[in-house]
């Protein structure tokens, strides 16, 4: 547990079940002299139950001892304040996935280097999905742990219910060790209830196992195109990228339709699409040809677009799902 | 692309130039051999110390980058920028591999310098396989990036111990990396002791470039804003002196609060935001090459394309600088916590607040909303004792109501 945290009179007392004290009358020096003395006896009397509860909490999903495991000294708990602590320039990224706080633990099994965990708590499994699909190592296999896991050499990376999880040793040869430490932290979490819904909007059929991905911002680099999920389809003869933007009023929607039109055509030109409302057609577009259409709340598109061919059938099938949302 | 037998020429050649030219000085030997590539009007260029890269003064930080964002890689090199750096940890691999999709096509690659960097953290932390973990790493970067060499291989972040940045396993890489043609030159990236590090590193002589951050005031908040233009000083003048290129990152990083500290009108200047001059300011400081911007959409590419044509003088930079610092800029310190008499968060608010003025505004919300009723800014009694509190003497009521008004 932080000391900032600690020494929140709030917090404090509604650990204690008492509401915390509000306003107060009188001189507000006074009042904040015998608050700040009241914090130092309030925090004197309770710091050995505090820092019993925090550890508590900790040991439950990183306990001193797991199996074969030893934990090697105590659980480190980040936030996003000291986040940059512990993963440098990376910080950032996570966070803007919703990031709550991160436990790190070391584990020893015999003389072997330490194996290291690391729990993001990320609110949500809608966060942690999300933040797995973009941080994921690219070039790992699917594995089985947690709601799903992926691994490389003696690295085992998964989500379930709201966490995120690496877990890790600098040994390839201590894969399967590693492997059997991550499914026994995975039984110790909570289990997911749900897949993000925000997968639904995506047709199911062709879509590339895997591929699926959200980003909560700037989805091809334009800052109006929010809460993108997208995926990639194998078509008979290409391969394109499908992808739905959420907003919270189709006012939003059309108005972001708009503002991405007028940029994208400072750079390439753009002509009608037969779909939905204001949609538009950009063939010169540089990740391929794009089209884009607005539907109630939603933004709809696909990157691959050619009149006739199955890309234009999977856009319609988007676009179907849209309307139903 | 250049092609590896080609690079090991100029390789050969760079070496010999070097030993004749070992008495010139860097802006002297640099004259003799500059490497440009992609430069455009617009956009300005500069020697990366004895590397003699000309590159552009903004580069490309690729940590948002994947292969949705490509269309800002396009932006980016068609307005003359010609550094992109990135590293396998970047959206695990993902970064590298749209870096490789766009400039592994249509002979892109030769007209860019690219910089990767490599995590070997747990490596030295036990103290084997870094060897062999920097070789493979290599590989897998250059599989991801579609090229057989890259033009700045980089220690990434040797935060945890200053001595990571003199490992013997991976420095013996290094030169190993270089000989094979992999690598053209060696760097490192730093952001909690930047001048302690980049200090060691001159020392040390085997690094040709290095990644640091600090921004123009210093504060507390994990690594952003540590150090200081001020306590940078004496270790860029050591890089300049061993002729190292020196890319500064995180220099806008406290820019919004900057702005939001003081009313000095020397701190504005017509036309330009707050984020485009604190990277101009600290172009302008001597020995820093180029600055790399994290950029995640066309706005901010558009914005800090035009950095480098912002003209201001020395005496400009000085004063910027020194307005900045007198700002009342909140260190993130946690006193206002101990003080507030009505609990409130007010840290994390403030916090969150910088999130928001950074870009991160879905993330800034959230975690605003997470707060308990008790602990959020309208909360607050107004008593000031926070702000009596305060080292900085941030106007902390304020800035709880300007807060509520964009994260509520």
């Amino acid at each position: 547990m932080f000391w900032p945290e600690f020494f929140n009179i709030g917090a404090v007392e509604q650990m204690r079940g008492v509401a915390p004290e509000r306003g107060g009358s009188g001189d507000p020096r006074r009042s904040a002299w015998v608050s700040v003395a009241r914090r130092v006896v309030v925090a004197v009397l309770l710091a050995p139950a505090l820092a019993g509860c925090g550890s508590s909490s900790d040991d439950d999903l990183l306990p001193p001892e797991r199996g074969e495991w030893r934990r090697a000294g105590a659980v480190t708990r980040y936030t996003s304040e000291n986040l940059y602590d512990y993963i440098d320039g990376s910080a950032p990224f996570v966070i803007s996935f919703g990031f709550r706080s991160l436990q790190a633990a070391d584990y020893r099994r015999g003389e072997e280097p330490v194996t290291t965990v690391d729990l993001y708590d990320m609110r949500s499994s809608d966060n942690a999905f999300a933040l797995f699909r973009n941080t994921a190592n690219l070039e790992a296999k699917p594995v089985e742990v947690g709601t799903e896991g992926a691994g490389a050499e003696a690295r085992i990376e998964f989500w379930q219910g709201p966490y995120y999880v690496v877990v890790s040793n600098p040994s390839p040869e201590e894969r399967e060790h590693v492997l059997t430490l991550a499914r026994d932290v995975a039984a110790s979490l909570p289990p997911t209830e749900a897949w993000p819904a925000y997968l639904e909007l995506l047709p199911k059929a062709g879509r590339v196992p895997r591929s699926e991905k959200y980003l909560p911002g700037s989805f091809l680099g334009y800052e109006v195109l929010k809460r993108a999920v997208s995926a990639r389809y194998k078509l008979a003869d290409a391969e394109v990228t499908l992808f739905a933007c959420r907003y919270d009023t189709p006012q939003a929607a059309a108005q972001a339709l708009d503002a991405f039109k007028a940029q994208l055509e400072k750079r390439v030109p753009t002509k009608p699409l037969d779909r939905g409302e204001g949609g538009f057609v950009a063939d010169k577009f540089i990740l391929g040809p794009l089209a884009i259409f607005h539907r109630s709340r939603h933004l709809g598109g696909i990157i691959g677009y050619a009149k006739g061919t199955p890309a234009e059938s999977l856009l319609a099938d988007l676009d179907g799902n849209l309307a139903q949302r | 692309m250049m092609e590896r037998r080609e690079f090991l020429r100029r390789a050969v050649a760079g070496a010999g130039a070097a030993a004749l030219g070992g008495g010139l000085s860097g802006a002297a030997a640099g004259q003799q051999a500059v490497e440009r590539r992609n430069e455009r009007p617009g956009m300005t260029y500069a020697r990366l110390g004895r590397t003699n890269l000309m590159v552009s003064r903004i580069g490309h930080g690729s940590l948002y980058t994947n292969r949705e964002r490509i269309p800002l890689l396009a932006r980016l090199y068609e307005g003359g920028v010609n550094f992109f750096d990135t590293s396998h940890v970047y959206g695990g691999g993902r970064s590298e591999e749209a870096l490789g999709e766009f400039f592994g096509r249509d002979g892109r690659r030769k007209n860019v310098f690219i910089g990767t960097k490599m995590d070997l953290r747990a490596q030295m932390k036990a103290g084997k396989g870094v060897y062999a973990k920097a070789m493979d790493r290599t590989e897998s970067a250059l599989r991801r990036l579609k090229t057989d060499y890259v033009d700045i291989m980089m220690l990434h972040g040797c935060t945890t111990l200053i001595d990571f940045v003199e490992n013997a396993e991976w420095l013996r890489a290094a030169e190993d990396l270089k000989k094979q043609g992999k690598a053209r030159f060696i760097g490192f990236s730093e952001h909690a002791k930047p001048a302690e590090v980049l200090t060691r590193a001159a020392a040390c002589g085997k690094y040709d470039v290095a990644m640091v951050a600090f921004s123009l005031v210093k504060g507390k908040w994990g690594h952003l804003g540590r150090a200081d233009v001020k306590s940078m000083e004496p270790a860029l003048a050591a890089a300049r002196k061993a002729d190292m290129g020196v890319v500064a990152i995180k220099t806008a990083a406290r820019a919004e609060e900057i702005l939001a500290g003081t009313t000095d009108p020397k701190i504005k200047k017509k036309g330009f935001s707050i984020h485009q001059l604190c990277y101009r300011y600290v172009l302008g400081v001597p020995g820093v090459h180029a600055v790399v911007c994290g950029m995640t959409n066309m706005t901010h590419v558009e914005e800090n394309l035009k950095v480098p044509a912002i003209e201001t003088t020395a005496a400009e930079v000085e004063c910027f600088r020194d307005v900045a610092a007198a700002s009342r800029a909140c260190g993130f310190c946690g006193t206002c916590l101990d003080a507030c008499l009505n609990g409130l968060a007010v840290q994390d608010i403030l916090r969150f607040h910088c999130y928001w003025g950074n870009g991160h505004r879905s993330a800034a919300r959230a975690q605003y909303a997470a707060l308990p009723p008790n602990q959020k800014a309208t909360a607050c009694r107004g008593c000031g004792a926070c702000e009596d509190a305060c080292p900085m003497g941030v106007p902390i009521r304020l800035r709880l109501r300007e807060a509520h008004h964009v994260l509520a």
